[in-house]
């Protein structure tokens, strides 16, 4: 009996403090300090919630930058037991875990090269656009990956490709702290500003 | 840049990629699996000596005080004196439980894996072939037994082998690493301390810090390199040579 006590007692305390308290604090704090980015860093536009700062999407049309290539992959809706490819599934984080020497890597960057390379002719297309990701939703590209498909969008909206160089210019976040990281355009934000642009 | 973030870029992959496998933490900003051959090697290495750099989380030092005790150890033999460590005379029951020690972690992780190579039910579960395949596995093991938790993840490990296996393997490395580390707390504690003398060697000299981290890469060196030339090793060689591997699915 002299064990059991504090046992019992220890396991109600701690479930307590660490299921309960922690929990409820840490949420208010974070509510109360950092509302923005505890809810999602959701951006809004015309006051609906279109998404997250933090999670890339799947943009095709020729209109948008597009992000990097996504590894995602979504249950096959015919069968249960297989996957097919869903680029930037929320849902369904992952990378492509192809190796170096994985053909079926190389083949696919092949492909996704000679893509871009039809675009823009006689650039040399940056690296970001042809792999992907970790999580399979960056919701970055990088500078030169923007720039890339500068005359693509320019084109495809009328606009002239100087003021479209000069958005995505303004749009890129640097180092943190001018150390950590790389510099970065955010897909989303960038394509939320091209809308709002008027030619 | 496969499998790696835009924001963080190549060098704060790497630079996490080694810190998150210097300690048993696990957390990756990048897919260790999409690395190239010789990235990829280097948390693999980490964890195989032990995780020693900063030292596992709750865990700590005693990964790195195996490999004291063993540097002390054979710096006896070369004097032929009975080693002594912060005053403790370090002897046979003691050497011997570190080497258990260090030789429970290779025997998992190099068992393990042959076992996987061999078996369809270990093959049949890698994402890459050629020797990539096998580094999947390698590090599978290697992380399973070393607490560390990163993956080459393109291996299916939630499949019934690797699921019973990675569980052994854990066990392993977790607990027939332990009990031999309290046996020798156990056997230290009890001994008095001998006072310092010409004879002792001190730990506060680079001539140490040189002992340790020679016996710390001989002694990987000699259990892993062998694993390790056959995944990593070879498959850095075959990237530059141009050779593709294809799983056929």
């Amino acid at each position: 009996m002299k064990h059991i006590r504090p046992a019992i007692v220890m396991i109600v305390a701690m479930t307590v403090i660490t299921g309960l308290i922690y929990p409820m604090l840490m949420t208010g704090i974070a509510q109360a300090v950092f509302p923005y980015q505890a809810n999602g860093s959701l951006v809004e536009k015309d006051g609906k919630v279109i998404g997250s700062a933090l999670i890339g999407q799947s943009f095709t049309s020729d209109k948008y930058f597009h992000g990097r290539p996504s590894a995602t992959t979504d249950t096959d809706p015919n069968d249960a037991t297989k996957t097919v490819p869903a680029p930037y599934n929320a849902a369904n984080s992952s990378g492509s875990n192809l190796g170096p020497t994985s053909k079926a890597l190389v083949d696919r960057v092949k492909d996704d090269a000679a893509k871009l390379a039809a675009e823009n002719p006689g650039t040399p297309i940056p690296a970001d656009l042809v792999t992907t990701s970790a999580s399979g939703l960056d919701p970055d590209i990088t500078p030169a990956g923007a720039l890339f498909q500068v005359p693509r969008v320019a084109k495809a909206r009328g606009l002239p490709a100087d003021k479209v160089r000069q958005l995505v210019e303004d749009h890129v976040t640097g180092r943190l702290l001018g150390i950590i990281g790389e510099p970065h355009v955010n897909v989303l934000q960038l394509n939320l500003a091209l809308d709002e642009m008027k030619g | 840049m496969e499998g790696k973030e835009v924001r963080f870029g190549i060098a704060n992959s790497a630079l996490f990629t080694t810190v998150t496998t210097d300690a048993s933490c696990g957390a990756v900003n990048n897919m260790h699996d999409s690395l190239l051959p010789i990235a990829g090697m280097v948390p693999m290495v980490n964890i195989m000596l032990g995780e020693i750099i900063f030292g596992g989380v709750g865990s700590g030092l005693y990964g790195m005080l195996l490999f004291v005790i063993i540097a002390m150890f054979v710096a006896g033999l070369m004097v032929g004196r009975t080693p002594e460590y912060l005053g403790k005379k370090l002897e046979a029951k003691e050497v011997k439980m570190a080497m258990l020690a260090i030789l429970i972690l290779p025997l998992s992780i190099l068992g393990f894996t042959a076992l996987a190579v061999v078996l369809p039910a270990g093959t049949g579960a890698m994402a890459n072939a050629g020797p990539h395949g096998f580094s999947e596995a390698l590090y599978a093991y290697t992380s399973a037994t070393g607490n560390n938790g990163s993956a080459f993840a393109g291996i299916s490990a939630n499949v019934p082998f690797y699921n019973t296996t990675l569980g052994i393997a854990m066990f392993i490395g977790r607990f027939l690493m332990i009990v031999p580390m309290l046996a020798v707390a156990g056997s230290l504690v009890q001994k008095k301390i001998v006072p310092v003398s010409a004879g002792t060697f001190p730990t506060d000299s680079p001539l140490f810090v040189g002992q340790v981290v020679g016996v710390i890469a001989i002694t990987g060196g000699l259990i892993y390199f062998p694993a390790v030339s056959l995944g990593p090793i070879v498959e850095h060689f075959s990237m530059h040579a141009g050779t593709l591997f294809d799983t056929g699915s």
